[in-house]
């Protein structure tokens, strides 16, 4: 039970993570690297942030600042430098990565004793368990802090995608959307697209830093290291959330993000408790990212082929 | 109310590519007036349109909408005066978002976006009256992708789109070229209407001769980057398709007089 | 519906098998149309396997038939079913059918060289002569003179080729002077823009067609020789230079006059789209200039049209009274000038053909489609040759220069 909640609350913290990049990859279709950056950049601030007595709170709010920064300088060197995304995201992270050791001062920090943004809710169910540590859930003793920040992470979800389900249907939001669905159009409608790419990028990285200071406060340390790989761990969770409840409507896909990450998790868990080395779990994401993006093309080209033949036939 | 001067445009200067794609145009469009430019393929035609749409900036000459000097304005600064309808008929509307959706978008041509919630009730059903006159049936789709529709479908709801808020100046990019024959009678239809009924100021480019006898009120030639005829008023009235194309001929034939030509006929012609 | 087609002793025979109604009716009569042009002029339709005629087939047979009596043609159906022969009869249709066996229209071998040339050739008029007056002789790229204006009046067996104008005073830009051809009295001119159609004069009653000109070749008289051509061998063209010179080899003259009657393989020339004036003594300096004064056809133009050509021509040693004969790349030996008139194409009946009944029928038909000064051209590897005709007939006759212009 234990295992199954913790993956829960990293795939909520995480979900953070994919709908930022469902900004970036779905809405303004920017492939943006910066995440691997970004979201340690949110890590490593909340995390020295709160070790300098910073509320919990507003240091996460600072995060997802300095993400917005993060990725709004990538659009810039996009938009206005004409440097190719790809490239403009690698120039970024890199960047970043110096940027987090400066923060830093070292490779990592750990956050013992330190207060979280669950620590309101750990509070109120401390009240309501009557001083007990453990209540049961379905039967499962389950400890209270994590309980408590499960629930934080179920609420900070919640709002968040709410938040971004509105705005996502704002004019601002339409104009956002169709930036990546068309730029042509955009344009003759009177939309500043390097605005909107800049803008999408600063949200998308906004979030993932908010997710990468959720983590840093959950987990419990900021490690430079940690944001290797989390673009495609974010885009496996996309496709997966996709493939659960496709993408008709804004707020379907939203939804779909938040499942697919918490059920890419808890894969992860699984596959993990069944004995998958941990060095092999970044192997293993590519080659089914790969297999995800490569599968759609495979169904066509066989659906065209068995076309011809029955129409030969 | 369009006033074109001396508008030039090299593209890819100095290199073995460099196409003088405008060469001093000018041009004076009138209020309310329907122009139709035709010309060969390269004449400039496009880039004359694509000039006035602010898809790139003239090399030298200036471009004026009403009073206000545009050259150096954006594509998407000018689209608060320009409504535009591309020959893609994919490029005019964005295919994964709903028509309603699209069509949002049109109602802000040119102004703020700001954070309010996109669609109402009202403005779905205002949406739904205006898309019911194009008599498509489309009234009853609109939470549809409009990438499901076909490309006239697209193509009238892109017109639509353009003159949603009454554009000072419409731009159609050879609207009807990519469109089966069908669709295109519709939308040539379709788009002589809208103009008549809104009495636009319109600016065409289109490769159809029956097109550029029958829609607009004044027909201009191109031919490399030049403008070589312009029929207009009473002219253009008893313009028919030969003229058109006698036109077209005697251009290109013109074209052909170099200096050898020159030189034989000097000499042999008594 | 299928048809095929085999040659004669004097007709095509032409099988045709299936249906002939609304869908196959333009394919039918395309077809034939396609036998007349080539010089198909008695078609023998051997109906045996027409199972049906509809209303829509029996118009493609009237249309064939029309165009068969505009020249002198003959349309006959043989061997046709009963239902095709009641259709036929019901319409009134029933002069069409004739009762002869196929077998009886002698099959031709495939052989045609024993075909001989000089069966081509009619002697109209062994005596006819042309004599030509040199009106006024304005060059290109000079001043126009006051002397060299000269009022002209062209009667009916005037052929005279120029620059004139219909117009009566001689004033700059204004006077509209353009190039000019006349045929039997009849006359055509170009305006001189670039946007019009050629204007032409008819001599109607009293009226006699008059131009002010300034350069004019004026030849009065009757021709003498009459070459009926068509191709022998597919692709077979005839250069204009080749024409001329069969004139002069016809009529055995120094100098000939001609007049040429064809369907157009293309015709390489220009005209004047800028007249020239009294205040205008302007030479062009470059081909930008030139293009203000001159349209060149660009390309070998009015394929598959009629020509209607006038002109003169002159072995080069010997003398040019007028100056304005051009000698001819195609062939050195000989100078010409020569004015073409466009009109629409007509199918012209075989054998032997009235001159002046062609002319009338051409001006009073659709009106010209353009008129030209031909030209040589021979730039190298750029040059588009020379004008070819395909089929058609040429008239010609010995020059003779009237004697007080020379």
């Amino acid at each position: 039970m234990n295992l199954i909640i913790g993956a829960f609350t990293i795939g909520l913290i995480l979900s953070l993570l994919s709908l930022g990049m469902l900004i970036s990859f779905r809405m303004i279709k920017f492939t943006d690297i910066t995440v691997d950056g970004s979201i340690t950049l949110g890590a490593s601030l909340t995390a020295v942030l709160i070790m300098s007595g910073w509320s919990p709170w507003l240091a996460s709010l600072a995060a997802f600042l300095a993400g917005m920064v993060a990725g709004s300088l990538t659009g810039i060197l996009y938009t206005r430098f004409k440097i190719q995304e790809i490239l403009a995201g690698i120039l970024m992270m890199t960047a970043l990565y110096s940027i987090n050791l400066r923060i830093m001062g070292r490779s990592n920090i750990p956050l013992l004793d330190t207060d979280t943004v669950s620590e309101w809710p750990e509070q109120l169910l401390f009240n309501f368990a009557a001083g007990e540590n453990r209540i049961p859930v379905f039967g499962w003793p389950v400890s209270l802090i994590d309980l408590s920040v499960l629930i934080t992470s179920i609420i900070f979800v919640a709002v968040i995608g709410y938040l971004l389900y509105r705005f996502l249907l704002t004019h601002f939001g339409t104009a956002l959307r169709a930036t990546g669905n068309n730029v042509q159009m955009v344009r003759a409608q009177g939309i500043n697209n390097n605005k909107m790419i800049i803008f999408g990028l600063a949200l998308s990285n906004g979030l993932v830093a908010l997710s990468g200071a959720l983590l840093a406060q959950y987990q419990g340390f900021a490690d430079v290291q940690m944001g290797i790989g989390m673009m495609v761990w974010g885009l496996a969770s996309i496709i997966i959330g996709e493939a659960l409840v496709g993408k008709s409507g804004i707020g379907v896909t939203i939804t779909g993000a938040i499942l697919g990450t918490i059920l890419f998790r808890l894969l992860i868990a699984i596959a993990l408790r069944w004995g998958l080395n941990p060095n092999d779990l970044k192997l293993v994401t590519a080659i089914f990212v790969f297999a995800a993006l490569v599968a759609p093309l495979v169904f066509k080209s066989f659906h065209k082929k068995f076309q011809k033949k029955s129409n030969h036939a | 109310m369009l006033k074109i001067h001396a508008v030039s445009k090299t593209f890819f200067p100095q290199t073995v590519n460099e196409v003088r794609a405008l060469r001093g145009i000018d041009l004076t469009i009138e209020e309310g007036s329907f122009t139709c430019i035709i010309g060969t393929n390269g004449s400039g035609k496009s880039t004359l349109l694509n000039a006035v749409a602010g898809t790139f900036f003239p090399d030298s000459g200036t471009i004026r909408v009403g009073e206000a000097d545009i050259t150096r304005w954006t594509e998407y600064q000018r689209a608060r005066l320009i409504g535009r309808v591309f020959q893609n008929p994919f490029a005019g509307t964005a295919a994964e978002m709903t028509i309603a959706e699209n069509i949002v978008l049109a109602m802000k041509r040119g102004l703020s976006h700001p954070l309010t919630a996109a669609l109402n009730k009202s403005t779905k059903s205002e949406i739904g009256d205006r898309v019911r006159m194009l008599k498509m049936g489309l009234e009853d789709r609109l939470d549809n992708p409009i990438g499901t529709l076909s490309g006239g479908q697209r193509q009238a709801l892109t017109l639509l789109m353009a003159t949603w808020l009454r554009p000072r100046l419409l731009l159609l990019d050879e609207h009807t070229a990519a469109l089966d024959p069908k669709s295109a009678a519709k939308i040539a239809e379709l788009t002589k209407l809208i103009i008549h009924q809104e009495k636009l100021t319109a600016l065409m480019v289109t490769h159809s001769m029956q097109q550029a006898v029958d829609l607009p009120d004044r027909i201009i030639m191109m031919h490399k980057g030049q403008i070589v005829e312009d029929f207009q008023k009473e002219q253009k009235k008893r313009v028919r398709i030969p003229d058109l194309l006698d036109t077209f001929d005697r251009v290109q034939k013109r074209e052909l007089m170099d200096e050898s030509v020159a030189e034989m006929l000097i000499r042999d012609y008594v | 519906m299928k048809i095929e087609a085999v040659k004669t002793e004097n007709a095509l025979l032409i099988k045709i098998s299936g249906r002939l109604d609304a869908s196959w009716s333009d394919y039918f009569t395309d077809t034939f149309l396609e036998y007349i042009r080539n010089g198909e002029h008695y078609l023998v339709i051997d109906a045996g396997e027409l199972t049906f005629l509809s209303s829509a087939g029996i118009r493609s047979l009237v249309r064939i038939s029309k165009e068969l009596n505009r020249v002198k043609g003959l349309l006959r159906l043989i061997q046709a079913n009963d239902f095709v022969t009641g259709t036929l009869r019901m319409t009134g249709f029933g002069e069409w059918l004739a009762d002869v066996a196929p077998e009886d229209l002698l099959v031709v071998s495939d052989d045609t060289n024993d075909k001989s040339e000089d069966t081509d050739v009619f002697v109209l008029k062994k005596d006819a002569r042309i004599v030509v007056e040199v009106v006024s002789a304005w060059k290109p790229w000079q001043q126009v003179k006051e002397k060299e204006v000269a009022m002209h009046e062209f009667q009916a067996d005037s052929f005279a080729l120029g620059i004139g104008s219909p117009y009566d005073k001689l004033a700059g830009k204004e006077s509209k002077y353009g190039d000019f051809v006349t045929f039997c009295g009849h006359v055509v001119y170009q305006m001189p823009e670039d946007r019009s159609r050629p204007d032409y004069l008819i001599p109607v009653a009293d009226f006699v067609p008059t131009l002010q000109t300034i350069q004019c070749l004026h030849g009065r008289g009757e021709m003498s020789h009459l070459w009926r051509f068509a191709p022998e061998a597919e692709k077979e063209r005839q250069g204009i230079s080749e024409l001329a010179s069969r004139a002069l080899a016809m009529t055995n003259a120094e100098q000939a006059a001609f007049v040429i009657l064809a369907e157009t393989e293309g015709l390489v020339g220009a005209y004047m789209i800028q007249s020239p004036g009294a205040e205008q003594a302007f030479k062009p300096n470059d081909f930008v200039e030139m293009r203000q004064w001159l349209s060149f056809c660009g390309e070998p133009a009015y394929t598959g049209e009629q020509s209607l050509v006038f002109g003169i021509v002159s072995r080069r040693d010997s003398p040019d009274n007028s100056g304005l004969l051009v000698p001819l790349a195609s062939n050195p030996g000989l100078a010409m000038h020569a004015h073409a008139v466009i009109f629409p194409y007509q199918p012209l009946q075989n054998g032997v053909l009235d001159l002046k009944n062609q002319i009338a029928k051409f001006f009073n038909g659709p009106p010209p489609k353009g008129v030209m000064h031909l030209l040589d051209d021979d730039r190298p590897t750029l040059g588009l040759g020379e004008s070819l005709f395909t089929r058609g007939a040429m008239w010609c006759a010995p020059v003779q220069w009237k004697e007080e212009t020379v």
